[in-house]
């Protein structure tokens, strides 16, 4: 008798996550046997750049059509599982360099920053790869708990220990009532596979719609809560704003881009076996409601804010309206137009929140759009790469976010949702108003006397982080095709397509 | 079906009430100094409950807790043991040193140096 049948484990297809787990301990270890914080900070590029080097093998490998799993269909390492940790990859990365470069002079300069990033990078790899909610879970509590520490990392200002708390508490909440979904799909289903339960619901003879309903609309709250979607969104600009500026990137592309990775599976699979049977048009009404709400509100809510730090808080909440759309459309082009729009998006966020962090001063504050007065002038190239990315969170061709833009509201018409298609593209042209803003600001106006930029050697690893973003957002832009025809004609295991 | 649990609840609550009930009416009251005192498992009991006492305290009995629940985990992996011997043997080993590296790690910081 034997515990698991012949070829069910496959070491080779977890190589990511465990590359990132092993320098996640290596880089504890450092911190605290070497004072070095370059040197620290190194190792966990080396570690990343190891774990990117296996994604980009089984990315490969799902173009020959030949991708690969283990555990039996439990853990993927798909077109869609590896092009999404490469983009949580690169997020990661963009937060070390931005880490390394602005912890020391804001004087948080622990040793855990290194390793925590990785921790919570190895869950976000977990929740893109998974094929199962039991593993969803672990990678999104394995990613949570350490994003929970950072975000309280400045323990001695009020307003981070107020983020800590906060994401933490409501946090919590969304894990509970994304556990009671899964037992909830459980006990309708039988199975905790995405496999399994596709077939199962979409079968003709399955009775307990309701029961599986009900369970859908709570994980649609839990992984609704990561990606700030209307109403789970208010924890966002608090915690967002109240973290150390480092740790706000890391939370606004990879927690999102893991979300989002874990969310469009589930749709294409769990979601999309429930449309097919009966009551399948009350799934995609809920998140066509939850995803107009998040549109209006984001991008309304952007458009209030006086400092920049919050407005690109909300402006996270708004593209996670846009990236909705996909989702609806999960099971056709769906995941490949989110793997797009998520690479533009962590490439143009974590740019503007890197210039962010040259910007504001050395308590992590100063930054209305007063601090971006005549930036264009006194830092030209900073102010260049700010307005490369600004543009493109805006979406305005020839940048990536336009491409993005394009790819997920044609994604959503092609699945039928014409009406938030245009929502879409109406709210964007409101999102030009605030972008536009700090923009005008930069390029067109007088340095205030009031708010100075703070005087100060520029760090290299940060110039490092916003010259990826900017060349990055500009080349997706050119040449979408390049990183799009990977996404599109990759091997996608589970996809189901319901029949409309 | 569920009968049977509906008696067992009522007679459940019913035996606890009476406990109490019964005891608060017929139980001798004579109360007397030592028997008002704070029970401390015979020994006399001195000072207040409410003393200050270091932080470190915590920080310790947190890490105790973690330990102690992380050795808990071996349980099911040795009634299992004999069904994949060398994957769960792998599985310990992994699991282990994961441990180790944060057992180091709260040595380095000093939190096991009683100050």
């Amino acid at each position: 008798m034997t515990l698991l049948p012949e070829g069910f484990i496959v070491w080779s297809v977890l190589a990511p996550a465990l590359f990132l787990l092993g320098f996640a301990l290596l880089t504890l270890l450092l911190g605290v046997f070497q004072r070095d914080r370059g040197f620290v900070a190194a190792v966990a590029l080396t570690g990343i750049a190891g774990a990117a080097v296996f994604a980009l093998h089984f990315l490969m490998e799902a173009q020959r059509g030949s991708a690969e799993s283990g555990f039996g269909l439990r853990y993927l390492a798909d077109a869609h599982a590896s092009a999404f940790t490469l983009v949580i990859l690169l997020g990661t990365a963009l937060a070390v360099l931005v880490g390394q470069g602005t912890l020391e002079r804001l004087d948080l300069d622990h040793p855990e920053y290194f390793p925590l990033l990785l921790l919570s990078a190895t869950g976000a790899v977990v929740m893109v790869s998974a094929g199962d909610l039991i593993t969803l879970l672990l990678g999104l509590e394995i990613m949570s708990l350490a994003v929970y520490v950072l975000a309280a990392w400045r323990s001695d200002v009020r307003q981070s220990q107020e983020a800590g708390l906060k994401y933490f508490l409501l946090g919590s909440f969304a894990s509970a009532l994304f556990i009671y979904g899964i037992a909830l799909t459980y006990g309708a289903g039988g199975h905790f596979d995405y496999a399994s339960l596709m077939a199962v619901f979409a079968a003709t003879g399955f009775e307990a719609h309701i029961t599986a309903l009900l369970g859908a609309v709570l994980i649609i709250a839990g992984l609704g809560f990561k990606v700030a979607f209307v109403p789970f969104h208010q924890w966002a600009p608090d915690v967002y704003t109240g973290a150390p500026t480092p740790v706000t990137t890391f939370m606004a592309v990879v927690v999102k881009t893991a979300a989002f990775g874990a969310l469009l599976r589930v749709a294409a699979t769990i979601f999309a076996g429930l449309e097919a049977g009966a009551l399948g048009a009350i799934l995609p009404g809920v998140l066509v409601v939850l995803i107009g709400a998040t549109l209006v509100v984001g991008n309304l809510g952007a458009l209030l804010q006086a400092g920049v730090k919050r407005m690109l808080a909300y402006s996270a909440v708004a593209h996670a309206g846009y990236l909705g759309l996909a989702v609806v459309a999960a099971g056709a082009d769906g995941m490949a137009a989110a793997g797009f729009y998520l690479a533009a998006y962590t490439l143009m966020t974590a740019g503007a929140f890197a210039v962010l962090t040259q910007v504001m001063d050395d308590d992590d504050r100063g930054d209305t759009i007063e601090h971006f007065a005549g930036l264009g002038r006194r830092r030209p190239w900073l102010a260049a790469a700010m307005a490369v990315c600004l543009l493109s969170l805006a979406g305005i061709p020839p940048f990536a976010g336009f491409i993005g833009k394009v790819l997920v509201i044609q994604a959503a018409i092609t699945a039928g949702h014409v009406v938030l298609a245009v929502l879409a593209v109406v709210t964007s042209v409101v999102a030009v108003v605030y972008y536009a803003r700090v923009v005008v600001a930069m390029y067109f106006r007088e340095q205030s006397s009031a708010a100075r930029l703070p005087e100060r050697p520029a760090s290299r690893s940060v110039d490092v982080a916003i010259g990826i973003a900017a060349v990055g957002t500009l080349l997706l832009g050119l040449l979408p095709g390049l990183w799009y025809t990977l996404l599109e004609q990759g091997q996608n295991l589970l996809v189901f397509v319901s029949s409309p | 079906m569920y009968e049977s649990l509906l008696m067992m609840f009522l007679a459940a609550g019913f035996i606890g009430a009476a406990a109490v009930v019964v005891g608060a009416l017929l139980g001798p009251k004579r109360a007397g100094p030592d028997k008002l005192a704070a029970y401390e498992s015979g020994l006399p009991a001195t000072g207040t409950a409410r003393e200050r006492f270091p932080v470190h305290f915590y920080l310790v009995a947190m890490l105790f807790i973690l330990f102690d629940v992380e050795a808990a985990f071996f349980f099911p992996l040795a009634v299992k043991f004999g069904m994949a011997p060398q994957f769960l043997f792998a599985q310990a080993i992994i699991f282990v040193a994961i441990l180790a590296v944060g057992y180091i790690y709260v040595i380095r910081k000093g939190v096991l140096d009683w100050k």
